[in-house]
């Protein structure tokens, strides 16, 4: 019999399942174990890590024999426009303060939408801006920086 | 009796203060707000305004959650009346046949027995509440780690029983939350493991941040992927009234739906969109005449709304009373609980009696809050719905991240949870619901604990747990919780139950 993908949804899955679960099990290695009666910090982990391991494996298998013909389509487009603005806010608010890091975020997630217009992300950028100031600075008084210098 | 009216008298003295009645209704107003706006759950709503509630103390903090939380759940029946998007799950029944009775014109009459419904479903669980929650924290209190072990177990099992989709993956969800929630310091050994190299991962991950990541951020690709529906503009709102044909159809709808959704609500893992979705089959059932349904049928709003603010308030049961947060939005509110310092477990009642008592009686006063102030701002919320999402998203990303760079000013955080909004997105794809993931990931610490204390006492004889009674109580009921739900009748009846539409 030939070993083909049935079920998409299922294999793929399984398959981070087991990454997820090999990586723990891995991880948990590098602990002291301990015994039953005084577990060690690795003790728990391990046991979960194998456990969802060998999870992982059954949703596998159910991928390569349960016909589900339905495709995964990740719609990388937004996905990645949304990711980004978030890691340009985190790089950006420690030097360049928030006014700069919220331009930042901003620019690039609008750019994920299905229509972009410059003006229209000019005036969200301002009045969020205003709004973020009003609620987190002077509302809340968080320490941020604000400004780049 | 006395005595409880005594808790009563304190309860209220607390949520009627100035500052409590207005962060409660402050709470109600943003929840409601961001509930109106399509593709934003209550888990979302609440983590993102957590950060917040911070600073504020901690009764405080904890009814303006609430708040938002009531406020979530009406906000998304407005929009499921009004323009046929459920605003969140447990509206999704709303829709078929309220957006009906608005096209009829009847818009008015849907909007007013969903909040009618509700406030009635919202008094009589806020006086359940009041009745059991000492007696069950009582019988909690006499808990040692061995029950504890159990009783979470018990939870997690119950809350993959009731989610929906595949049990096999919902189980290594909640696995995977286990071992996300073990990242960082083992408080027993004082050694930080797990943290694949990562220094900014020795402290472990704040909850905050995979609630908003699998919640929030996923949810925001995946309406982007839905692209920008039309919105239609509502009418009929002018007569914001029932007539007496609808109230006399929609008052048994209104008892049977509060019954099912306390019943539902209690459950570990009964949630308010599963409880609205029996709701509607149940109504469908008794009804002379099924066929008016999907039509129109006043009891098929009436019936799933209060069923699904009865579950709503029934779910606080298990976290203010055991500790244990039978959903997301619980698991939240226990997270809540602990940045304000507070351990949560049955101890809360007796140790902060102003705290438990205040929230209950803020439940009552903030579902008052929505009838009264809520029912009049309908076309308010509904001008909301014509900002396109593409001005929207950006401002929800913003709240964000603000709000998780400010719980330590670690940029690092932001980073996660673009991460967790990656992971949570290609998860929905993949048929795989995060909600277990989370639900896990909250109670792994809790689950650790008691259980090397249990092993620990009993010098590693693991059939304590089965020579207690309550533990072995516990234990047999999620093994026939499994076998059930793996049985081919039941998991055909589950599947139908989601379905209906």
């Amino acid at each position: 019999m030939k070993v083909r993908i049935r079920s998409p949804k299922d294999f793929y899955a399984g398959a981070l399942f087991v990454v997820f679960g090999a990586g723990f099990t891995w991880q948990s290695g590098s602990y002291p174990m301990g015994t039953l009666q005084h577990m060690g910090p690795a003790y728990f982990p391990f046991v979960l890590g194998l456990l969802m391991t060998a999870l992982g494996v059954l949703v596998v298998l159910r991928g390569l024999t349960v016909d589900d013909p339905s495709r995964v389509r990740l719609s990388l487009r937004p996905l990645f426009f949304v990711v980004a603005g978030a890691v340009i806010f985190a790089l950006t608010v420690g030097p360049l303060g928030l006014v700069a890091a919220l331009a930042g975020l901003i620019f690039v997630s609008a750019l994920g939408g299905p229509e972009f217009h410059f003006r229209e992300v000019i005036i969200l950028w301002a009045a969020l801006t205003v709004l973020a100031l009003a609620i987190f600075i002077y509302g809340l008084s968080l320490p941020f920086k604000v400004w780049p210098v | 009796m006395n005595e409880l009216l005594q808790h009563l008298s304190l309860g209220f003295s607390v949520a009627l203060g100035l500052m409590n009645l207005t962060y409660c209704f402050i709470g109600v107003l943003l929840g409601t707000l961001i509930g109106v706006l399509p593709g934003i759950g209550p888990t979302a709503t609440i983590a993102m305004l957590l950060p917040i509630t911070f600073k504020l103390p901690a009764v405080s903090a904890l009814i303006m959650l609430a708040g938002i939380y009531y406020g979530a759940q009406y906000g998304g029946s407005t929009t499921a009346i009004l323009v046929n998007l459920p605003g969140e799950a447990s509206s999704v029944v709303t829709c078929l046949d309220g957006y009906v009775m608005a096209r009829e014109g009847r818009a008015g009459a849907a909007l007013a027995i969903a909040a009618l419904g509700s406030f009635f479903a919202g008094c009589v669980t806020t006086i359940v509440i009041v009745l059991f929650a000492p007696v069950l924290a009582g019988v909690a209190l006499q808990f040692g780690p061995v029950e504890y072990f159990s009783m979470i177990l018990l939870g997690l099992i119950a809350a993959v029983v009731l989610a929906h989709g595949s049990v096999l993956k919902a189980v290594t969800m909640v696995v995977l939350g286990l071992l996300l929630g073990l990242i960082g310091t083992d408080v027993t050994s004082g050694i930080t493991r797990l943290n694949f190299g990562l220094r900014a991962l020795a402290d472990g991950i704040d909850f905050v941040v995979v609630a908003m990541g699998l919640f929030g951020y996923a949810e925001i690709v995946n309406s982007l992927e839905r692209r920008e529906q039309r919105m239609v503009t509502p009418s009929g709102l002018a007569k914001l009234w029932l007539t007496w044909e609808d109230f006399r159809r929609s008052w048994p709808a209104v008892l049977r739906g509060t019954a099912l959704g306390s019943v539902l609500g209690i459950l570990p893992g009964g949630t308010a969109t599963l409880s609205s979705f029996a709701a509607y089959t149940l109504e469908k059932k008794v009804s002379r005449d099924p066929s008016r349904f999907g039509k129109g049928a006043i009891e098929g709003v009436a019936g799933p709304e209060s069923a699904n603010n009865a579950a709503a308030q029934m779910s606080f049961i298990p976290m203010l009373t055991l500790g244990i947060p039978p959903n997301s939005v619980m698991a939240l509110m226990i997270g809540a609980m602990m940045i304000q310092g507070i351990a949560p477990g049955p101890q809360v009642m007796t140790a902060r009696p102003e705290l438990f008592w205040g929230m209950l009686a803020s439940m009552w006063v903030g579902n008052l809050m929505l009838v009264v102030l809520n029912l009049p701002a309908i076309g308010i919320w509904v001008k909301l719905l014509k900002v396109p999402y593409r001005m929207l998203y950006p401002s929800i990303l913003v709240f964000c991240c603000i709000g998780v760079y400010s719980l330590s000013n670690n940029p690092l955080d932001v980073v996660l949870i673009a991460f967790f909004g990656l992971l949570g997105y290609v998860f929905t794809k993949l048929d795989c619901e995060p909600a277990p993931l989370l639900l896990g990931f909250i109670l792994s610490p809790m689950l650790e604990e008691n259980l090397r204390r249990a092993v620990l006492l009993s010098r590693g004889d693991v059939t304590v747990f089965f020579t207690h009674k309550i533990s072995l109580v516990m234990l047999v009921m999620s093994a026939l919780l499994l076998v059930v739900i793996i049985a081919p009748v039941v998991r055909k009846k589950r599947e139908e139950t989601f379905q209906e539409n």
